[in-house]
Parts: C-alpha cells; structure tokens; sequence
C-alpha cells in the first residue's frame, strides 16, 4: 500500500470514528431528559394506584433560581404505563440514572412490591444502590416533605441525608440490588428504611414565616383556598426504623433502637448509643461503638434446627457523661461495661426472638453462614431454610471493652 | 503459499488472548454461574488444567510436523481434496464465530450505550473496523494487539479489583455448588472457550517453529488465569441465585465500582475495554476467515474476497438475532463449537502419524 | 424502500466486482477457486436480499 492511500485510509478512519463513534444519534442534551430523582409509589384504590415523581431542574440547580425540584403526581393502573404517561405530561423522556430514592407507601409493602421493582430493574439507568423507603403517611406525601434548603441539588442533598444517617443506623441492605436479592430468594430476607411523620421537627425560621405569609395572600388573590402551610411544615418527615420483609410483603417493623441492633449484628461501621448511666439513672452516657473483627456469627443446621452462636466483642469510646462520673476510672468503666452488656444483650435476644418467631424473617442473613455446612445447592435447598428459621436458637456473648472517655 | 510476514509470540499470544477475552467480556462469568452455581470458579480451573493437557499433547505431535498449519497439514495428508474440505470446515466456523460474536458484542453495545440505535447500525460499526482489519491483514491486528491488549487486561483487572470491597466469602458456599458431576458437565461444555486453538494452529507459519510452544502455553496460562479470576470476582460480588441472571457480567460488576465522590459509574471503562476487545476479536478471526479461504483454493488474491465475506459476516449476525436463539450460551452450540479443538487434534495426530515434516518441507520449499 | 434500494445496489456492485475476480481465477487456472468464490459472491447477494425482503 503506498504511503498517499496509507495515509488518506488513516484519515478516513479517525474522520470516521470521530463522525460515527461520537454516538450524535443517539446524543442526550441535559434539557431533552428529566432526572427522576425519587419515585413515589401509593395505592389510590381497588385497581390503581398514584405515582409520584420528583424531577431536578437543571436550569435553576445551575443558575440558582426558581424551584429545584418538580413534583407530580399520576394516577395509574400498571407502572410502566404510568411512567410512559409522566414522559409524556413532562415533555421529556425520563431518565432513571440518578434516581435516589424509591418510595412506597405501608399499604402498598404490605401488599407486595416486586411487581413495581421488576418493571423498574429491567431499566439499565438505574443505579443499584437506589434506596428503598416505606413511608407510613404515604409515599407522595414523604416525597413532599423533602425539601432541600441547605443544597440547591436534590440529588446531593439526598446522598448527604443518607450519608448522615450512616452514623445512626442505615444500612445498605436497603438498597435496591440488596432488595431484589432477598426478596427473590427463600433465604435472607430485605429491609427497608420506615418513615413516618416526626412532629418534634418543626420549621420556625423567618424565611419559612414569611412564605407562609406570602403564600397565604398569594391563594387569597388567586381566589383558592387557605392551606394551612405552617401545620403542613411542622409535618417532617424522619426515619423510625426499619420495614421488615418478607420475601417482597411486609410483616413487620423495628424502631430505630432495633434498628440500631440490627446494624450492630450485620455491619461494620460505628456506631453511636446512648444508655442510662449506671451510676446516676437520671443521667445518659453516648458512646461510639465498634465491632471488633474478632466478633464471629455461626450457624448450623442441627436436626433440622438452626443453632445460631453469635459472639460479640464491642469497644466503646464514651462520647457524652451527662453526669460527672469519671468513666476512666476502671471500677465505673467495669460497671459501664456490665452496663452495655446487659442492655445490649437484652435489646438483641429481643430483637432476635421478634424476626425469629413473631415476624419469621431471617433479616441477618444467618442464612448465609448455615449454608456453609451444605456441600451443595441441592442439600441446602432440600433444608428450606426459610421453613426452619422459625425454630432457631440463639446462644448471644456479648464482650463490651470501654477504651477511653473522649 | 510461504508468508512473507510475520510476527513474534508476544503478538500472537496477545491476539490469542484476546479470543478467549471476548467470552469473558460477554458472557463467560455468567455461564460458569449457570453451570456450577456458587462453585463455577472451579469449571475454569478444569477447563484450564484440560486446555493445557491437550495443548501438550498436541505441541508434542507437533515434532514431527514442521512450521505447517493445519491447511498444509491437511494438504500433505489427504491431497487438495482434503485440503478444501478442511479449509472449507474451517471457513465456516471462523464465519459463524465471526457473525455471532458480532451480533453479541453489537448488543452488548446498544444495550449498554446506544440503546434508541438500531441493532444494525450498531453492528455496521464494529463490521467496519472488520473490514478495515481485513484489508490491513494480519500481522497489523497482531501488532496492534500487543499493546492494545494489555491495556484491555489491565483495564479489566483494575475493575476487578476495583469492588474488591464488595466481595463477600459467603458467596462461595455451598461449596461444590450444583455438585460435582454438573461441574464436570460443564466443564466438557465450556471447554469450548479455548475453541480459538484452531487460530493458533493456523498462525504457525507466522512466527517460528520453536515459539510454538511458548506461545500455546502462555495463551493457556494467561487466559487460564483471566477466566477463573473473571469467575472468581463474578461469584464474589453476586450471589450465585443474582449471578446467574446478570447479562454482560463485568459490566455489572464495574457498576458497584463506588470510592468517595470522585470515583463513581466507572462502568463506563468497560464500555471501552469491550468495544477495543470486540474489534481486535473480529479483525482477528475475520483476517483468519480470509486467509483460510484464499489459502484453501490457492487464491493467488485475497482482497477481493473482503467485501463479499463481510456481507456474509452481517447477514448471518442479523439473522441469528432474528432467530432470537442464545447461540454464545447454549450448551449444544457449545459443544460444536468444541470443533475449534476436536478438528486440529486429529489432523494433528493424522499428520504426526505420517510424519508429513519432512515430506511437507520438501514439498512447501 | 430507497435505503433497501441503496443497500441492494451496493451489494449487487460487490457480487459483480467479486464474480469478476472469480472469472479471473477461474481463467488464472483455478476452476475450484472461481467457483467457490462465485458462489461466495452468489451467497453475499442472497443474504441480504433474504433479510431485506423477507425479514
């Protein structure tokens, strides 16, 4: 080949990957999709139900002004048609890849989610680590109490609320895949996080005075009716717990103090508990708790009954004394130490026996420990677990190390 | 036909590679999954350990047989007539491999990527890169391939790695998985991963005869190693009951690739590892489908045979995704793709049995 | 229907161009070559028009 063809076929070619490979037909201008940050999901009655969908505004996150955010609502009887039918109401074609958040209402847990999870998932844009929340007040409702003040990107401010509530108790368990997972397979079962209206959160700044103050002449001008704005902003919502599953319905729920426990069992990350202080009982002591790697969970199958030992080794570095006891000295950090022991030991047996024998879901994933006494999948199926769950006994250590007092 | 050109065992170990790269990429992880549950890690292992064994036998055959490929073999063996049937055997499978892995990595592309393109469009791309591999020839997709393959590896290794944080140990129990005889089953299934022999024994007159050895052994050793790591960090990160259901596996696996703010939807990399991989891959063997084929009727021209090939490459791609059948993940497509091992091995021991060497060296000069 | 047309042409151009190179083996001594690279030739504008009119 001479050097001119060489090097025309090289042009051609860069020319041509450049023209080609650019993907301009398949080009996706920010303005011709809408972000789907949160998707709400209620029951509206018998046949249908109401979608809920929050939408960034790229204009104003960039340029800073108007609304953020974009709720509506639709009302529908299959989901995939109801997102087909926000697409078109919003003029725009929907785009899953940074949603957050996936809402459904109690009413709908309780009946079972996987139909509107199967129609989502095929979607390629979603992201696995999406969120799942169970609001008790409704899942349109939840959606409308976030209101992003301190961020002017929704979807910021979402993966910093979550980001915050690390520290407390969320785990990631409650994420879309982990969901999918165990809700499709007779073995672990999903959690997701439970909100409900919190009425100790209430908005009093001047700012939100004063929109309540213009909003309320702005529908007397308009001729509508009077809301009632400062009540609905008193109406936060917080996160109470946990919504316990199973497989895809909802059985149950844990308080944030049994969520707490159950992060303590299943996850590595500190975190941050409050017991009453043994020597005062008026007073609190927080503490920052860490699992030792040392802590183990076994489980085997025994005669058709699991025996599940869990052995904890906890260190805690006390944060906050109410009281003026010296937790230093090693006398009060001995008794803090029974302390903890006992409270913790208590709290987990009773969070064990409650997803054990009332709600009859293996949230920890003990499961996966057993198997491991199964040489193969034929074996294990054959022991059923979710069948034999219910019948496990639990031998609980809990060893507590108080390191230092911050 | 003597070859003017030619290539070291590093280009043709790298573009080997990238054969067994391709299934990887596609669907190989996957189907380990499907076959052995939360033990496929182990088919790999098999699948290797057999790959070696049959390259060594057939490396020891290859004594008494010279610098020849599997063409000239077939010629000193049976005549002409043999020759054409061979060549036209070996035609035929290089172009169905061609065309379904064309249709495979097209859709893997649109899927991913290009999803409001049509598959057709997607698949005139990479048929373009094809073609323009074809008129290039083969020693410039084996140089290219040497140091584009590594980057690929690199990239891929880097991925896996990267969700190291999201393995979990768990995953590999219970431990013999479907059990023992399905794990054997598929390891007789899958060996068609290593179907690409059939390449490495077309490609010796390329470079010399004593790297044959280094080059067979290097492609066992390093594909052995992606394959079962592939698996590995697969079952890891995925239980096997999700495992088996994940289309384009590393893909998924890129997308829990998640460190602080700044490290996030890294899957994009794997994007470009599988488009660089599917175009070295269908250079690769459609060069191979040209060359046999100008080989086996003595074809005195190659070029002109470029054209209409393609077309035929194409065609059978649309049409096998017409059909809607899963040709990369079937077990009996599997089993005859095994012919890309079956065929040279007894070609091999036919011409090592007549020690067609010396009678080929004389006959070749 | 014009794009179906275009694709035919360009084919039929290819099916010519490569009887032509099958004739010219077929004349260079190679009767097996010029026959199977006709019917190569032959196949790569039946595919097409297959999937064209049919599919």
């Amino acid at each position: 080949m001479s050097i001119k063809l060489r090097l025309t076929s090289l042009f051609m070619s860069i020319a041509l990957s450049a023209a080609l490979l650019s993907g301009c037909y398949d080009i996706n201008e920010i303005e011709d999709l809408a972000y789907v940050i949160a998707i709400g999901i209620d029951k509206a009655d018998e046949k249908n139900f109401t979608l809920t969908f929050q939408t960034a505004v790229p204009k104003s996150i960039a340029g800073g002004e108007g609304e953020s955010i974009d709720i509506r609502t639709f009302r529908t009887d299959n989901f995939l048609s109801g997102l087909k039918k926000a697409s078109e109401y919003l003029d725009r074609r929907i785009n899953l890849s940074h949603t957050k958040i996936i809402v459904v209402s109690e009413e709908i847990a309780k009946e079972g989610i996987m139909a509107f999870l199967n129609g989502l998932q095929q979607n390629i844009e979603l992201r696995p680590n999406v969120n799942i929340i169970v609001a008790s007040e409704g899942a349109q409702k939840y959606i409308e109490s976030i209101q992003p003040k301190l961020s002017s990107s929704p979807a910021k401010h979402y993966a910093l609320l979550f980001k915050s509530y690390e520290t407390d108790f969320l785990v990631k368990d409650t994420q879309l895949e982990d969901y999918l997972y165990r809700a499709k397979n007779h073995v672990t079962q999903p959690v997701a996080i439970y909100t409900s209206i919190d009425k100790s959160i209430g908005d009093t700044s001047e700012a939100s005075e004063k929109e309540d103050k213009k909003s309320e002449e702005d529908s007397k001008k308009a001729g509508g009716e009077e809301k009632d704005k400062s009540k609905e902003k008193e109406e936060a919502m917080a996160i109470k717990g946990l919504a316990v599953f199973q497989m895809d319905k909802m059985v149950g729920t844990l308080n944030r103090d049994e969520a707490m426990l159950f992060s303590l069992l299943t996850s590595t990350e500190n975190r941050n508990m409050e017991i009453i202080d043994p020597l005062d009982n008026r007073f609190k002591v927080l503490g920052n708790i860490t699992k030792s790697r040392s802590s183990s969970t076994k489980a085997i199958v025994k005669d058709g009954k699991p025996q599940i030992d869990i052995t904890l080794k906890l260190n805690v570095d006390v944060k906050a004394v109410q009281s003026d006891n010296d937790y230093d000295e090693p006398e009060k950090a001995a008794k803090l130490e029974a302390a903890y022991e006992q409270y913790l030991h208590k709290g987990i047996m009773a969070l064990l026996n409650k997803t054990t024998k009332e709600l009859k879901s293996d949230i920890f994933g003990f499961s996966q420990q057993a198997k491991r006494s199964f040489k193969t999948i034929g074996e294990w199926e054959k022991a059923n677990w979710q069948e034999i769950f219910p019948k496990s006994e639990y031998n609980l250590k809990i060893k507590v190390d108080i390191r230092r007092q911050s | 036909m003597k070859n003017k050109i030619g290539f070291g065992s590093w280009e043709a170990t790298t573009l080997l590679v990238n054969l067994v790269f391709a299934n990887i990429m596609l669907v190989f992880p996957r189907d380990m999954v499907q076959l052995g549950g939360s033990a496929g890690w182990m088919i790999p292992v098999i699948i290797t350990l057999i790959a070696a064994g049959y390259f060594a036998i057939t490396v020891k055959l290859y004594n008494n047989i010279g610098s020849m490929d599997l063409l000239d073999i077939s010629d000193c063996i049976g005549g002409r007539i043999f020759k054409v049937i061979i060549g036209l055997l070996i035609t035929i499978f290089l172009i169905l491999t061609a065309s379904i892995y064309l249709g495979a990595f097209s859709q893997t592309l649109k899927i991913i990527s290009l999803d409001r393109s049509s598959l057709e469009y997607v698949e005139v791309l990479f048929l373009a890169g094809m073609t323009a591999a074809a008129y290039f020839g083969v020693e410039a997709i084996a140089r290219i391939s040497a140091f584009l393959v590594p980057a690929v590896i690199i990239g891929f290794l880097l991925i896996t790695v990267g969700v190291i944080p999201e393995f979990r140990m768990n995953n590999l129990f219970p431990v013999m998985g479907e059990g023992a005889l399905e794990i054997l089953k598929g390891s007789g299934v899958r060996l068609s991963v290593f179907a690409m022999f059939v390449i490495l024994f077309l490609m010796v007159p390329f470079f010399k005869k004593q790297l044959l050895k280094k080059v067979g052994f290097s492609y066992v050793l390093l594909s052995g190693i992606l394959l079962i790591w592939s698996t590995l960090s697969f079952i890891l990160v995925f239980p096997y009951e999700m495992a088996a259901d994940k289309k384009i596996p590393v893909f998924q696996i890129a997308r829990h690739m998640d460190f602080g703010n700044y490290i996030q939807r890294i899957e994009s990399i794997s994007v470009l590892i599988s488009s660089i991989c599917a175009l070295i891959f269908l250079g690769a063997v459609f060069n191979f489908v040209i060359y046999v084929f100008a080989k086996t009727l003595d074809l005195k021209q190659s070029k002109p045979l470029i054209l209409p090939m393609a077309i035929i490459v194409f065609s059978l791609s649309i049409i096998s995704k017409r059909v809607k059948f899963d040709f990369l993940g079937d077990s009996i497509t599997n089993i005859i793709w095994l012919l890309g091992m079956v065929l040279p091995l007894i070609i091999i021991i036919i011409g090592a049995a007549k020690k067609v060497g010396t009678e080929g060296t004389r006959r070749h000069k | 229907m014009i794009v179906n047309i275009i694709i035919l042409t360009a084919v039929a151009w290819i099916t010519v161009y490569s009887i032509s190179f099958g004739i010219w083996t077929w004349r260079n001594k190679n009767k097996l070559g010029g026959i199977m690279i006709t019917l190569v030739a032959l196949i790569a504008l039946a595919l097409p028009s297959y999937i064209l009119i049919f599919l």
